[in-house]
């Protein structure tokens, strides 16, 4: 009898896709190492669609545009969009299975130059890093700054100024306190999880760094702190 | 921080012995706590030297589940830690409460809720749990008030009856374990819980008043964990106290008569077939109208003869002897004398109590089939009245009184002195041998070996045996064997030892009176005297699967040598603790119980044989009897039921998993999994750590 073979089940992971020459968003005008990065996303995605895996069903990607010497935020919200679309197509034509195409739900923003990885860029090659795409296997986060945190009885919230992908300010509750008496009892591991999450939301007030946060049914699933 | 204070007094080395002396072993050290901080300390301690506990109550546990490195006596916690709600009766001595007794049930059962209690007549008692159950019941009766159920022994102690899930045997009423309404516990390394359901009433500010009060107790008010704590065989820790639902007084009326297997099964078969429709029928379908007129007068009817000139009824002990038509009117008049006269003399004044009453149902069956003679049965039925419906306290015995029974007397007052009943034993056993097997015919060579056997044999089994109850199992089983005195009238030898042991335990026709006093049917005369094997197997009682193991250890039975010993039948409700073995909405439990002698192991085949039925047939096993089921066997019975328990046991044994493992519980898979913390109150702590951590 031939022996079973584990099944590789790739985690999900994020990836960036940069290099984009100035004004462009072809997916051929990416340099050749950054096509074979692209190509590498699209075989993890069809690897999770083994038997015995999670699959992603939920693919995300975010253009980012440089900021040119006459900023234009429309044209670089535009461009950026191209640039993650170009990206989703690729990936598309690298999976080319049509099960496994049918079942992802595909999300796409285009951040302009307002999250730039190098805020002032001295050289070409910083550029480059700022003209990328950022694949996601998940949810689209959604991405802005933490404008206030509120702690009471009832849990506690944070209040998002958000820029990607709808601009607006909103309101997420980072965990809820059940109403009943005798409140059920949490795990320790619940415990620390929401102590993490209002210290998180807290740095993240504190320090005007953006945040991303993983949002379901109104309640915060994940929070990342970053520099932009 | 365990609360401790001083250390309670403590032995090493101590012998302990369980009531039939089937499990002895030594305790390395033996506490013997006279309040709750010294068993915390006690518990601590043990934890300390990383020496397995056990609490020891009455002793009374078959299984292997009381044995353990040390063990901690709860005999001395056996007081009510708080008076019962709400107050009635005369009331508890103070000798009876805690440190004078603190009203904690009072104040957490006050305002709208005590009224809403009180008008649906809940009535809760907080009591230690190193009580026995027949102290509490005594307690209860000076208070007014009652047990809900029971099962048809109180000398266990309330944790250790609890522990173990022993049951009621009511049709109806839920198992005994259902009645808990919070626990105490003092579990791993000392540490407190109080534990409790969602909704109790009993988990608010109130226990911060309780006297003794651990500040570093942990309140638990989950139902999980609540079902889990209230049968945990010990594992989980000591159950320093609990809150138990009672009820107000009331009385049960009980009537045993013989029976024939075969009629007994038939109503059995017909009760399972009502079982299955939600109706009562064949051998539930007793209501009691009263001693006059229905069942009981029908059954009476069919165990009479006519005796004097006067065609008067006389009652005479056994199974049926005819069937009975209605009676004619004079037959009643007849009836209604005979109830009236010794020796039923005192049944007179209970009928009128009853005259008039509507019919009870059914309150409970026991039924014990007499494994010696298989064709015999003793159907033990109770009724219970209203709380302003008592009946007063009667006694009606089978035997006309005083008829004594000289062996019964020879082996209470020589327990552990066999020699001494060997001239009791002579003598009952004497005119019968000598009319049933020798008779009219001389025999001289049967009558020579059973001179042999009455002078040298019976003195020689008793010199060797320790208790006098071992000496007459062997004595008798001996005599049946015997293939001289036995050859061509075994079947006169097993009648002889039959009416030699028959009928223990249902020597009443009539026992009536208050709960407290009728429902512990237990002679305590007879502890120490008595050797036993008792396993007890719970099935689905409306599924004939339990018939069929009935038949089968009646086949097994019959296939080697007599076997002195019972099967008791008895029927209740699901619970819902995890590890009850009341897992279906009507059980029933069947116990296999033999006489046993410790010289000889004579009913080995027949074990194993019993055990081996009951795996077969998916039979879950009593905690606290002969247990013989591996670990994946219990797995298979209790399912999730199991899987939830364990990590339950994990959450109440936070860093100390071991200080209540034992063998028996290794070996039986009541080991805990992986705790999450999810009862532990350094919650804030928690919380606050990860904040600073995350806020940088």
């Amino acid at each position: 009898m031939a022996a079973k073979l584990a099944v590789a089940c790739p985690r999900p992971t994020r990836q960036v896709v940069s290099g984009f020459p100035p004004y462009k968003s072809t997916f051929t005008s990416l340099p050749k190492e950054e096509q074979n990065k692209v190509a590498a996303v699209a075989a993890l995605i069809k690897a999770r669609f083994q038997r015995g895996c999670e699959p992603s069903l939920e693919i995300s990607l975010i253009g980012h545009a440089d900021r040119g010497t006459r900023p234009d935020p429309a044209y670089d919200k535009r461009i950026s969009l191209e640039r993650a679309t170009t990206v989703k197509e690729a990936l598309a034509r690298f999976i080319n299975d049509g099960s496994v195409l049918s079942r992802i739900r595909w999300q796409g923003a285009g951040a302009g130059s307002d999250s730039m990885v190098v805020p002032n860029p001295k050289s070409e090659s910083e550029r480059l890093r700022n003209r990328r795409v950022e694949i996601i296997l998940g949810p689209l986060p959604l991405d802005g700054v933490v404008v206030g945190v509120t702690v009471d009885e009832r849990g506690a919230t944070l209040r998002l100024l958000i820029q990607l992908p709808r601009a607006g300010e909103f309101e997420y509750e980072l965990y809820r306190n059940d109403p009943g008496s005798p409140a059920p009892l949490l795990p320790r591991t619940e415990w620390m999880r929401r102590g993490a999450m209002v210290g998180l939301a807290q740095r993240a007030l504190g320090s005007g760094n953006r945040v991303r946060l993983l949002v379901a049914a109104d309640t915060v699933q994940s929070l990342e702190v970053y520099k932009p | 921080m365990p609360c401790f204070d001083k250390p309670s007094s403590r032995r090493e080395q101590v012998p302990i012995k369980d009531l039939f002396e089937l499990h002895n072993f030594t305790a390395g050290t033996a506490f013997r706590p006279e309040n709750k901080a010294q068993l915390v300390h006690a518990v601590a301690a043990s934890a300390k030297g990383s020496r397995s506990l056990r609490a020891l109550g009455s002793v009374w546990a078959l299984s292997e589940a009381a044995l353990a490195d040390n063990v901690v006596v709860t005999e001395l916690l056996n007081r009510h830690v708080s008076r019962p709600f709400p107050p009635g009766g005369a009331g508890l001595p103070p000798h009876r409460l805690r440190d004078g007794g603190g009203d904690f049930l009072g104040r957490a059962l006050a305002g709208k809720l005590a009224g809403k209690l009180r008008s649906a007549g809940r009535h809760f008692v907080h009591v230690e749990a190193g009580v026995t159950i027949r102290a509490l019941l005594q307690d209860l009766k000076a208070s007014g008030l009652a047990l809900r159920t029971m099962g048809s022994a109180g000398g266990q102690s309330l944790a250790g009856a609890l522990s173990t899930g022993t049951h009621g045997a009511d049709v109806d009423v839920l198992p005994f374990v259902e009645w808990i309404r919070a626990v105490h516990l003092v579990g791993a390394g000392g540490q407190e819980w109080w534990i409790t359901s969602e909704q109790s009433p009993f988990a608010n500010e109130e226990l911060l008043k309780l006297e003794g009060w651990c500040e570093e107790a942990r309140v638990v008010a989950n139902d999980d964990a609540f079902n889990a704590v209230r049968v945990a065989v010990g594992r989980m820790g000591v159950v320093y106290s609990m809150i138990f639902e009672v009820e107000p007084a009331y009385s049960l009326i009980e009537v045993n008569f013989e029976d024939t297997w075969q009629d007994v099964s038939a109503g059995l078969q017909a009760g399972m077939q009502g079982l299955r429709v939600g109706k009562r029928a064949g051998i539930f379908d007793a209501p009691l109208s009263g001693l006059e007129d229905g069942w009981f007068r029908s059954e009476m009817l069919s165990r009479t003869k006519t005796t004097g000139h006067h065609d008067d009824l006389e009652y005479v002990p056994g199974p049926r002897r005819r069937a009975t038509p209605p009676p004619a009117p004079a037959v009643k008049e007849r009836y209604r004398k005979m109830l009236g006269s010794a020796p039923l003399a005192a049944l007179a004044g209970l009928a009128d109590e009853l005259r008039g009453r509507p019919p009870s149902v059914l309150f409970s069956i026991n039924i014990a089939l007499n494994l010696i003679r298989p064709t015999q049965c003793w159907v033990s039925r109770r009724w219970r009245t209203s709380s302003d419906q008592l009946v007063r306290d009667t006694r009606v015995k089978q035997k006309k009184e005083g008829e004594r029974d000289a062996l019964l007397d020879a082996v209470t007052k020589n327990p552990r002195a066999p020699r001494q009943i060997v001239p009791a034993l002579r003598d009952r056993l004497r005119p019968h041998l000598l009319n049933r097997i020798l008779g009219p015919v001389f025999k001289p060579k049967k009558l020579a070996r059973l001179n042999w056997f009455m002078d040298h044999e019976i003195p020689n089994i008793a010199e060797k045996s320790a208790t006098s109850g071992e000496a007459l199992v062997l004595i008798l089983h001996r005599l049946m064997i015997d293939d001289v005195i036995g050859e061509d009238s075994r079947a006169d030898i097993i009648s002889a030892v039959s009416e030699v042991i028959a009928s223990a335990g249902f020597d009443h026709l009539v026992r009536a009176g208050l709960m407290s006093d009728v429902a512990d049917t237990h002679n305590y005369d007879l502890d120490g005297a008595e050797s036993r094997n008792a396993a007890e197997f719970f099935f689905d009682a409306a599924s004939p699967v339990y018939l069929d193991f009935i038949e089968h250890v009646i086949r097994l039975a019959q296939s080697g040598p007599p076997i002195m010993g019972i099967v008791g039948i008895r029927f209740m409700p699901r619970a819902t603790a995890l590890l009850a073995m009341q897992r279906y909405p009507r059980t029933v439990s069947v116990e296999v119980g033999t006489g046993r002698s410790r010289l000889v192991e004579i009913y080995k085949d027949f074990w194993d044989g019993v055990h081996k039925a009951a795996s077969d047939r998916g039979a879950i096993a009593h905690w606290g009897l002969q247990l013989r089921q591996s670990a994946p066997e219990i797995e298979a019975r209790y399912g999730n039921d199991l899987v939830m328990w364990r990590r339950m046991l994990g959450e109440l044994s936070i860093d100390q998993p071991s200080t209540f493992s034992t063998h028996f519980s290794r070996e039986r898979g009541l080991e805990p999994t992986a705790a999450t913390g999810v009862f532990d109150e350094d919650a804030v702590e928690e919380f606050l750590t990860a904040f600073e951590a995350a806020a940088g």
